[in-house]
């Protein structure tokens, strides 16, 4: 169980952050900052993607984050994908489903 | 506690324990016989209480160490967490309220609100200056492969 770490491709539209490994609380913590910076990096009228296809694990640690990215960038502005389904019941657990854009569905 | 406990791990109360308690509760639950999906749900919900008492129980004291137990039950499995930081029940916390919007959504409760929904059964009890929680996981067994 390595150190997850995070990739990330911008365009003028996205700025797509793809994860891989584990996203529990300790690798949540490992994460943050550069996380949070890379966050601060979304210009203006660019959406923000979190990828979660190589991710088959997040704690509430991650859901924090997305929450915090989120409120950055404007909810209409940022999107989840290509979630397992592990992945998904978590978020729809914590009932973030009915906030977030998950896989091109909005938030209800 | 009782000696039938299967699995039985003191792990240091800091985030660099973390990962070897999940690879070592995973290698228990997955050789127990334990679904994928359970084993996803018990392993979660450990991560959250683990992360709990490293944030808010041991607050920076240094050498800080808790216990971590797994057993089969009749119908799925247990896990019980001992910890002996300041009394703390989080089965009495109240649930985050539904937010209306992105904007009230709770940063703090999530990890007591999945561990609420992925247990069966959560259970707290102050013992000899330890707060115990005792969790149960309704599971279904893999099915064993087919003879021959």
């Amino acid at each position: 169980m390595s150190s997850p770490r995070f990739e990330v491709e911008s365009s003028p539209q996205v700025l797509s952050v793809a994860f891989h490994g584990r996203l529990d609380s300790a690798g949540c913590a490992a994460l943050n900052d550069a996380l949070l910076a890379q966050i601060e990096q979304v210009e203006p009228g660019q959406h923000l993607r979190f990828d979660l296809a190589h991710s088959d694990f997040v704690a509430s640690a991650f859901l924090r984050l997305c929450i915090l990215a989120a409120r950055r960038v404007g909810g209409e502005r940022f999107e989840l994908a290509h979630l397992t389904p592990l992945v998904r019941e978590v978020f729809v657990m914590a009932g973030l489903d009915r906030h977030l854009r998950i896989d091109g569905v909005a938030a209800s | 506690m009782s000696a039938e406990w299967g699995g039985r791990w003191h792990v240091p109360a800091d985030h660099s324990g973390l990962a070897a308690l999940q690879a070592q509760a995973n290698t228990w639950l997955t050789q127990s016989g334990v679904g994928a999906h359970a084993t996803h749900r018990i392993l979660l919900a450990l991560d959250e209480l683990a992360a709990n008492i490293i944030e808010h129980a041991v607050q920076g004291r240094d050498g800080h160490a808790f216990e971590v137990c797994l057993q089969q039950a009749s119908d799925g499995v247990e896990l019980l967490v001992i910890d002996n930081g300041p009394a703390f029940d989080p089965t009495a916390q109240p649930a985050p309220t539904s937010a209306q919007s992105l904007g009230g959504l709770p940063i703090g409760g999530l990890g007591l609100l999945l561990v609420r929904r992925l247990a069966d059964a959560f259970e707290y009890r102050r013992v000899d200056q330890s707060n115990r929680l005792r969790l149960r996981f309704r599971t279904q067994p893999v099915a064993a492969p087919p003879a021959g």
